[in-house]
């Protein structure tokens, strides 16, 4: 026994040694969960550049750029974030300097800025219909890059806070 | 004791397990970022001369008869063409402005639609060949002008849509 506890922690030694004195005392907590429905994000719009020189820049602003539309449970916060590329699949065609719009109804209008990173933002779906829309922008230089037509996906991840 | 032990080094465990961090799986949407990298866009002009005119007097040039640029590049691409226009020719008694243009796929002015040159960006597209010519026209005005010689840039900027 002396042997035993003396390699047990400090309160692991004190909760047995204590534990036949006391009255069983019982403590409870509730789990709650609220089962809301269904994130969805559609995709509405892909960030198109159209056409560029071999060795230049383009910027597309976010009320011309990509649009995703989220829709869930009216009123809800959630968390938004992006995976983002660096290149629209070669390195002489960077991308980057992304800038976002943000807002409940479907128009540019008053929407918030935001700048869309893979840090998770904080939204609140509209309290009229649960949704929620985005507008991405941002910058695509060329350095020498061959002629040809590129692309990468832009990933939006939605989450119930 | 051997049923207490194993109870505690229980409890010790699930109390270490439960420290890891809430987690829910996100909904996500992706967009495609494109862009078409295409031939290199190319810029030759040629002079708007007024000729001689008295020190105080205006002469205006048409544009067929004007400066021209020419413009070369990707078949069929849209693009936008931007002027720098100066507001005199390097002097305040030598004033330009009433400024005209003329813009057609083919090297003639026969045909060619007529455009108001400026600083705002204006809406185009190559021939199918990835030409366009543009002529631009103006009226130079002098007023107790120095007897000389007297220039300014004209310039003319193009992008890819």
């Amino acid at each position: 026994m002396v042997c035993l506890t003396s390699r047990l922690p400090g309160f692991v030694v004190a909760a047995l040694l204590a534990a036949p004195a006391a009255r069983a005392q019982t403590g409870s907590f509730t789990a709650q969960a609220r089962v809301v429905s269904a994130l969805a994000v559609a995709a509405t719009s892909d960030l198109a550049f159209g056409q560029i020189t071999p060795t230049g820049a383009k910027t597309v602003a976010p009320t011309t750029g990509g649009r995703f539309r989220i829709a869930g449970t009216r009123g809800q916060p959630v968390s938004v974030s992006f995976a983002l590329p660096a290149n629209l699949g070669a390195p002489a065609v960077a991308v980057g300097s992304w800038a976002g719009l943000a807002n409940t109804r479907n128009r540019t209008n008053g929407a918030a800025a935001f700048v869309p990173s893979a840090a998770p933002a904080s939204f609140t779906l509209s309290a009229g219909n649960g949704r929620l829309f985005l507008w991405l922008g941002a910058t695509v230089t060329t350095t020498g890059a061959p002629s040809g037509t590129y692309s990468a996906p832009v990933t939006v991840t939605v989450v119930y806070n | 004791m051997r049923r207490s032990l194993k109870l505690v080094l229980a409890l010790v465990a699930v109390a270490a397990g439960g420290s890891s961090a809430v987690q829910a799986q996100g909904t996500t949407g992706a967009i495609n970022a494109t862009a078409s990298v295409v031939a290199a866009l190319s810029v030759a002009g040629t002079d708007l001369a007024f000729g001689n005119i008295s020190p105080t007097s205006f002469k205006t040039v048409a544009p067929a008869a004007g400066g021209t640029f020419t413009v070369t590049g990707s078949a069929s691409a849209p693009v936008s063409v931007t002027f720098g226009l100066p507001a005199n020719l390097g002097n305040a008694a030598v004033v330009i402005g009433s400024w005209t243009g003329l813009t057609n796929t083919t090297n003639s002015t026969a045909g060619a639609a007529s455009i108001t040159p400026s600083a705002s960006a204006q809406s185009l597209t190559l021939s199918g060949t990835g030409n366009l010519y543009l002529w631009v026209g103006a009226t130079v005005t002098t007023t107790a002008a120095p007897v000389a010689g007297y220039t300014a840039p004209v310039s003319l900027t193009v992008v890819y849509n």
